[in-house]
């Protein structure tokens, strides 16, 4: 199985600590960041293949930086994270570009699946 | 002074009163014509207003009229000692004697003052208080006949006055705290996503850590149970708060006219399915009159399924559920019942079905008739619940019919 | 027929079908009304069934899609038509809009998921993003790829129309009679559509290829009236 370079950027300390663990432990390699800028940065220093994006973040809307990812990186996949989940932004979030869409709280099963699919892993 | 040229006089001072009072929002204005035209029209010293305070029981002066400085900073009088002797509202209490009279507190300033005589005019409507007007006369004389009416007559108009302007004002205080308690309610919505996100993240946290350990745990390990349980509960705070979100957000119904019966066809066909495996019969039969009800066809489906499920749920073996569908020409209205043979609903539980969290399930979020009461509701509906222990229960929901004269919207 | 003309269709061209899977009667109705004032050819299929009829008879360049079906899950049906028929774009109505359903029903290809009630305002703008987003996609610029798939929708269709003639008699007598206007649904240039109704066998082998018995009936039949 492939292994992957992700980029988490959310601010909540316990989601990027549960999600290196889990993702390291299947062989990807994790790298997190807090803040929308920090994120967006990195994103364009190293290769990433999969971006896990929680939509708020202090200070940036998620739906901002999603647009900038695939504006400047369109074959960089974004796995949006949501704690807020409605019909209205994950179609946005869609048409923007998204390739999946996670509900908090999701098992870690349902993020490899999410992460594992996105990047036509099997 | 003739009589005629008299009542002329007093005409127009009662017309200035009533003038002035056609201007609501300026009791003050009102208040000091009264005191002014009164005290003229009787050729008085002065006058003094006092208004009924409620909240502190006292009355308090309010306007004032000829009166020098040192005897107005006589505080406000008691009211015991005033309603003591306030026995007949439409009265006026001539007080000639100004030392001995118990309603005067300070016949020594009065005196001093040069007034000799008083007037105490209550202002009443009906039988409640809610001012005095005080006359003060320089010297003591006998009152015309034309004298007392006119005084009666300008007590009664004020108190009138005063009554419609305390009214409003309690309505606009009332309105204030009702119009605060929407905005708190408006903003609890606004406030459910930034709650949600709150709680969802660290649910995320507990949820990612416990799937993950469960994973991890040999077989038969003491710990797969707990952890089992800790994973499911998460994913039940999920849908609660999801639930919670649902409801909390302001869904504006668009109404558009639709039939109550083919709503309850469709969602009759989308829990027959569960019906069917529970093989419970469910025996539908509708009015058939296709009235037309200015309905959220989407909403009221949803309040019909919400109600057939818990039917549903109440019936055991036996169980049958019956719904029927009728018209009530004469008042108007539509009416549903939902009704089903089950255990009944506790007589102390009965208060408490239409509030939010309340479930007798272990896995329900207890929203289900809390929302289809608040999508009633703002239909201009009613939904009403009997029920039987041992016999039954029967939710019972009415519409009004669009009338002929209501222009007919697109049926969507 | 403003939408009409922001896609760059012209009033000569055929106005875009619309397919609309919506098993409430009185919505379907409204939508059919209010997509046929914008200039759109529509037609209604009240269960899964009946849209993936709809789908093998004719081309659509739009499924409105209502996920709730007496007969099966609408999204089964978006599956099956994005998989057979991948240029038709998909709007998803829904009276039961959660997130999750949203997200899959985009990752089927939806161009758009409007959650009932919506507004005709809403519709309107979803149907017309959703065709524009298919020209544009249809538009690009020439290149050698692109000129061996057109040729292979050309064929497509073209065998699609013979095998139609064949299978449906009313189709058959509808192309006999009234010519290109029975083929408004599918996508052939002028020349090809001039071929199959002329029964022009030369220009189809060149372009298509042979023919079976079977395709070959209606060329027959057509040469013969010729002769007559």
């Amino acid at each position: 199985m492939k292994e992957l370079d992700i980029l988490v950027i959310d601010n909540e300390d316990v989601i990027c600590d549960a999600c290196e663990m889990v993702l390291t432990e299947k062989g990807h390699r994790v790298d997190y960041y807090k803040t929308g800028k920090s994120g967006l940065q990195a994103a364009g220093l190293r290769h990433y293949d999969l971006v896990l994006l929680d939509m708020k973040l202090p200070d940036m809307d998620g739906m901002d930086i999603l647009r900038m990812l695939k504006e400047k990186m369109p074959s960089l996949e974004v796995v949006v994270m949501t704690g807020y989940s409605t019909t209205t932004n994950a179609v946005q979030a869609m048409k923007l570009g998204a390739v999946d869409y996670l509900s908090k709280p999701f098992t870690d099963d349902e993020l490899l699946r999410a992460v594992e699919n996105s990047c036509g892993v099997k | 002074m003739s009589s005629s040229t008299s009542f002329e006089k007093y005409f127009h001072v009662i017309r200035d009163i009533i003038r002035a009072m056609h201007s609501l929002t300026n009791l003050q204005e009102v208040l000091d014509v009264v005191v002014s035209k009164s005290t003229k029209a009787l050729n008085a010293k002065g006058a003094l207003l006092r208004i009924l305070n409620r909240e502190t029981n006292l009355f308090e002066v309010r306007a004032t009229a000829g009166l020098g400085e040192r005897y107005l900073n006589k505080g406000p009088v008691n009211t015991e000692t005033i309603l003591a002797t306030l026995s007949q509202p439409g009265e006026v209490y001539i007080i000639k004697d100004i030392w001995n009279a118990p309603r005067v507190e300070y016949p020594q300033q009065a005196w001093d003052e040069g007034i000799r005589m008083l007037l105490d005019v209550p202002l009443a409507v009906e039988e409640n208080v809610n001012g005095i007007l005080r006359i003060y006369l320089p010297e003591q004389r006998e009152l015309s006949e034309d004298e007392l009416d006119f005084i009666k007559t300008v007590a009664m108009q004020c108190a009138c006055v005063i009554e419609r302007v305390g009214l409003i004002e309690s309505q606009q205080s009332r309105f204030d705290h009702l119009a605060t308690q929407v905005e708190k309610g408006s903003s609890l919505g606004r406030m459910a996503a930034g709650i949600a996100h709150e709680i969802n993240n660290p649910l995320a946290g507990i949820l990612l850590y416990s799937s993950n350990m469960s994973k991890k745990v040999p077989k038969g390990s003491p710990f797969e149970d707990g952890l089992k349980i800790i994973i499911s509960e998460t994913q039940r705070c999920k849908k609660i708060i999801q639930g919670l979100l649902d409801f909390a957000r302001d869904q504006e119904p668009e109404k558009f006219q639709g039939d109550i019966d083919e709503i309850m066809h469709s969602a009759v066909s989308i829990v027959e399915n569960e019906f069917h495996l529970r093989q419970v019969p469910i025996d539908v039969r509708l009015a058939g009159d296709s009235v037309k009800i200015l309905v959220d066809k989407n909403q009221i489906e949803q309040v019909f399924i919400n109600l057939l499920l818990n039917a549903l749920h109440a019936v055991g073996d036996h169980g049958l559920v019956t719904v029927r569908s009728a018209v009530d020409r004469t008042r108007g209205k539509m009416r549903v019942d939902i009704k089903d043979n089950g255990c009944g609903i506790p007589p102390e539980n009965m208060q408490k079905i239409f509030e939010p969290f309340f479930s007798t399930k272990s896995n329900g979020t207890g929203l289900g008739l809390a929302v289809s009461y608040g999508i009633v509701r703002n239909h201009n509906g009613d939904i009403r619940v009997s029920s039987k222990q041992g016999a039954g229960t029967c939710f019972t929901v009415e519409f009004p019919i669009v009338s002929n004269e209501q222009t007919p919207g697109d049926s969507r | 027929m403003e939408a009409l003309n922001k896609l760059g269709v012209s009033k000569e061209q055929t106005p875009p079908h619309i397919l609309v899977m919506e098993d409430d009667a009185s919505l379907a109705k409204g939508l059919e009304m209010v997509l046929t004032e914008e200039g759109y050819d529509v037609y209604l299929a009240g269960t899964g069934g009946l849209a993936l009829e709809a789908f093998k008879q004719k081309r659509y360049d739009l499924l409105v899609a209502d996920l709730r079906l007496p007969d099966m899950d609408g999204m089964d049906v978006i599956r099956k038509v994005r998989a057979e028929k991948p240029d038709t774009g998909v709007v998803v109505i829904t009276g039961y809009g959660t997130a999750a359903r949203a997200v899959e029903a985009m990752k089927t290809g939806a161009h758009d998921f409007l959650p009932k009630p919506f507004t005709e305002e809403q519709i309107k703008a979803a149907v017309d993003d959703a065709l524009r987003a298919r020209t544009t996609h249809k538009q690009e610029p020439f290149s050698e790829v692109d000129g061996e798939k057109a040729r292979l929708i050309q064929k497509r269709e073209v065998l699609d129309v013979l095998n139609r003639t064949a299978e449906d008699r009313g189709f058959w007598r509808d192309l006999m009679e009234n010519g290109s206007a029975a083929l408004e649904g599918y996508q052939l240039s002028g020349r090809a559509k001039a071929a199959v109704i002329s029964g022009d066998l030369k220009w189809i082998n060149e372009n298509v290829g042979e023919l079976t018995q079977k395709q070959l009936m209606f060329i027959h039949n057509r040469l013969e009236r010729e002769a007559w």
